[in-house]
């Protein structure tokens, strides 16, 4: 036991120093890729803890994910000079009452309903923000200044390639050592008998919807987390992001890396956009065909994902 | 005749049967007796061919049957009488006895004398032929489960507890006619029974009737709306013209058949198999592009109708055939998976096969009759009078066509009704090819009416699964309700605030539906 966990951890910083190392090395298209993995795997590991530790299926995580770009976009552009932390907060604070609203009413609801729901809700969001043009750019969206990397008094430096990289690699690695640690407590170990068995964890006497709630609203604040690193990265935000597609894509990473791992999706994500990016050469725009058939393929076939098939593999 | 050897089963890892040997020969009647747990009931159930034996071999007459379908079991001649009865509840005695009647080899004649000869045994039964399932009395449904098993013609049967919870003064009625069945050359073996006196007392069966029915099906709902528009005084006086209102209710009409076309075959195969079909709407999009192909063929609109129609099923069956078939039994959530990968598959197929440019259908009916201040084009009266002939058409087929029993049977009970001989297998590949030739239907009607791309497939989608879930899930009637309910308000909203933003006053019927009566706006007694 000690001594998986002394690998578990030599793994981690392997890992985390390979993902520092990597914009010292890479060509500049591959540095901002490895960035863009590192987002889009903190959106699957905040859907993580739904899908894979709650067993709830969200189709709604792109109204996080956008919530949270847009909210960081109106700092940017309201608050002159654009200041980071501010961009944080307020993306946050957008997430986050998204979050409540969705939280409210979807925990009620179980299995294909909550789906449905969550994936309902995404699509006002996204209907609200397409045709309320004045306040969010409607289809165009909003692009904005990307704000300079400070500590206030201390000191204030623009952002560059590697910079951001780091900085986006710090907040995911704190959020997935959070993630972690959440998922490994007495709070996470709730949610995962939700999941095993809902009817029991509330007959034990836990308050599965208290649960629910907070889940969905963890889960929320770190899919936001996510849009705000987007929306630096690419200083944009557009509602194309909160259409259900975003959501959907979501979901192909966690089934792609393996539920209920929080780091199978961001392997998923990694997949997928690796994916995406080797067959777009070849398919141009219709590298979705070959990617939806193999994502049916693993749904099917293997659906404990790339990590539940390679720790078969690994066991074996 | 039936021979088990050394046969193993298990349930998921835990060991059921450890090395179970039976012999039944021909004329004779087998018990067999243990406590709860011990592996009678699995012991049928294994040679009905519901549980897979993972050792051992199970041969009737000689032939190898472990692990075979168990529609074909039931073809061979053996019927299965469940523990807990598992009668068709929704389908009436009659049709639960044709359940067991409508296979391949059955003449006219024959099904009458069956059928004569299990009215005479069981008269009860007689007289409820009209009577849903679900409304017999513990008893009645006793006789009736061994009925429908007896419609098989079997050469053995299986009964599992036949006593199981009856009063004891009613246990003697079923037992007369198990024992009368080998003298016609059945050959019963049962499961365990309890020693209850054998003497007749047939007639007092009767006094079981009285006890309360449950309430039926089909009231109607008060929110249902109505056909006509309910224009008000008050309306106008916000400023809404009356002629505005009306032609909105007749989109909103129009609008709303098309969209129960689309619902009714997604409810239908979420009802049979469990499947939430996130590519409806891509066959919806498909249907309107073969259309468009076909008219710019051959010029006519209504052979196109047909090719989307088929060419469509036909590409439905074979999804389902290698998709979703190996998904059964798994976790709805998982077809959800699985059908949007296959969404994104079709919508980029047909962006790569058709273009990104909008198409529009030509219209077959140019006519266009006035009303009020507008030249109201026929087409969309036709579409939506075409769009109910073909649900009333589905309707009939379920309710009166034999495969429609199937379909119905299987969707209340897929185990019992493949051990009834019914090939479920067949009836899902069925069902999703009905579903999706009602989808791409709804996509030629729809295509006349607003410009076709490869997008229109998420949009149909979405509000398909609205309306399902409005309707309830599974829930033919409601799902049409529910379409047209939410194509009214949708086109309402629309004389108020943008058409993309009355998408919203869905989304919260919805959300409220979901609150409120998470069962569905129009199903009778939510639960």
């Amino acid at each position: 036991m000690r001594r998986s966990a002394a690998a578990y951890w030599t793994g981690f910083c392997v890992i985390l120093a390979l993902l520092a190392v990597a914009p010292l090395v890479l060509p500049e298209f591959w540095r901002r890729f490895v960035t863009e993995i590192l987002i889009w795997g903190l959106l699957a590991m905040s859907s993580d803890i739904l899908i894979g530790y709650t067993g709830m299926v969200s189709f709604g995580h792109s109204a996080f994910f956008g919530l949270g770009m847009y909210g960081a976009a109106a700092a940017l552009m309201v608050v002159k000079p654009a200041n980071l932390w501010l961009a944080l907060v307020l993306g946050l604070a957008a997430a986050a009452v998204v979050a409540v609203f969705v939280a409210f009413f979807a925990t009620r609801l179980r299995d294909i309903y909550f789906a449905i729901t969550t994936l309902v809700f995404s699509q006002i969001f996204y209907v609200v923000i397409f045709t309320w043009t004045e306040v969010t750019g409607g289809e165009n969206g909003l692009s904005f200044a990307r704000p300079a990397l400070s500590i206030p008094g201390l000191f204030s430096v623009p952002f560059t390639t590697e910079t951001l990289h780091w900085f986006v690699l710090a907040v995911v690695a704190v959020s997935f050592l959070i993630l972690r640690r959440v998922t490994q407590s007495p709070f996470g170990m709730v949610l995962q008998a939700i999941r095993e068995n809902e009817p029991r964890a509330r007959a034990i006497g836990y308050s599965v919807e208290r649960y629910k709630i907070v889940a969905v609203m963890l889960s929320g604040l770190f899919a936001g987390l996510a849009g705000i690193l987007y929306a630096i990265q690419n200083k944009f935000a557009a509602p194309d992001f909160v259409f259900f597609l975003v959501s959907g894509e979501v979901v192909i990473f966690n089934v792609m890396g393996g539920m209920g791992t929080l780091v199978g999706p961001v392997a998923g994500a990694a997949f997928f956009l690796l994916l995406r990016e080797g067959l777009s050469r070849y398919f141009t725009e219709y590298y979705l065909i070959p990617v939806g058939i193999i994502f049916t393929a693993m749904v099917i076939f293997m659906p404990q994902g790339l990590l539940g098939f390679a720790r078969r593999r690994l066991n074996q | 005749m039936l021979v088990l050897d050394d046969v193993h089963t298990y349930y998921g890892k835990s060991h059921i049967l450890h090395g179970v040997s039976i012999e039944v020969r021909a004329g004779e009647v087998v018990g067999l007796l243990g406590r709860n747990g011990v592996g009678k009931s699995t012991t049928l159930k294994t040679v009905m061919g519901l549980v897979r034996p993972s050792e051992g071999r199970v041969t009737f007459e000689g032939r190898e049957i472990g692990g075979m379908a168990s529609h074909h079991v039931a073809h061979l001649g053996i019927a299965w009488v469940p523990e807990d009865r598992r009668i068709f509840r929704l389908l009436t005695v009659m049709e639960n006895l044709r359940t067991g009647l409508d296979r391949p080899g059955v003449t006219e004649t024959r099904r009458t004398e069956l059928l004569d000869k299990i009215y005479a045994s069981f008269p009860v039964l007689a007289e409820r032929r009209g009577q849903a399932g679900g409304t017999l009395s513990g008893g009645e449904q006793q006789m009736l489960a061994i009925a429908r098993a007896m419609m098989l013609e079997p050469k053995i049967i299986l009964l599992d507890e036949p006593t199981e919870g009856l009063m004891p003064r009613m246990v003697s009625d079923p037992r007369d006619h198990r024992r009368a069945a080998p003298r016609r050359g059945g050959d019963p073996s049962r499961g365990a029974e309890r020693a209850a006196d054998p003497r007749g007392l047939g007639p007092r069966l009767h006094h079981g009737e009285g006890c309360g029915s449950p309430p039926r099906a089909g009231r109607r709902s008060p929110g249902q709306p109505r056909g006509h528009s309910p224009v008000s005084g008050s309306l106008s006086a916000v400023g809404l013209p009356v002629e505005q209102i009306l032609i909105q209710t007749i989109n909103g009409l129009v609008n709303g058949m098309i969209l129960a076309l689309v619902a009714s075959g997604l409810t239908l195969i979420f009802g049979i198999m469990d499947v939430v079909n996130f590519a409806h709407g891509e066959l919806v999009m498909l249907g309107a592009f073969v259309g468009a192909t076909t008219i710019g063929m051959t010029g006519n609109f209504w052979l196109a109708l047909m090719v989307a129609t088929f060419a469509i099923a036909a590409f439905g069956a074979i999804l389902q055939v290698t998709t979703l078939r190996p998904l059964l039994g798994r976790d709805p959530l998982t077809t959800i998976l699985a059908t949007f990968g296959i969404s994104l598959v079709l919508q980029k197929y047909a962006l790569w096969q058709w273009g990104p440019s909008a198409r529009k259908l030509q219209e077959p009916i140019t006519a266009q009759f006035s009303l009020f201040y507008l030249k109201y084009p026929w087409y969309r009266i036709a579409t939506a009078v075409l769009a109910a002939a073909i649900i009333g058409a589905l309707f009939l087929f379920l309710k009166y066509g034999k495969f429609g029993i199937w379909i119905r049977a299987a969707m209340q009970d897929r185990v019992m009704a493949q051990a009834m001989g019914i090939p479920v297998p067949l009836v899902h590949t069925v069902v999703f090819a009905i579903g999706a030739g009602m989808a791409a239907a709804s996509g030629v009607l729809f295509g006349p009416l607003a410009g076709v791309t490869q997008n229109i497939g998420a949009d149909f989608t979405l509000r398909a699964f609205i309306v399902v879930v409005v309707g309830g899930m599974g829930n033919l009637g409601g799902s049409i309700l529910a379409a047209i309910f939410i194509s009214l308000l949708e086109a309402y909203a629309a004389l108020i605030v943008s058409p993309a933003q009355a998408v919203i006053v869905s989304f919260v019927a919805l959300i409220l539906t979901l609150l409120f009566r998470p069962t569905g706006l129009f199903v009778p007694t939510p639960k």
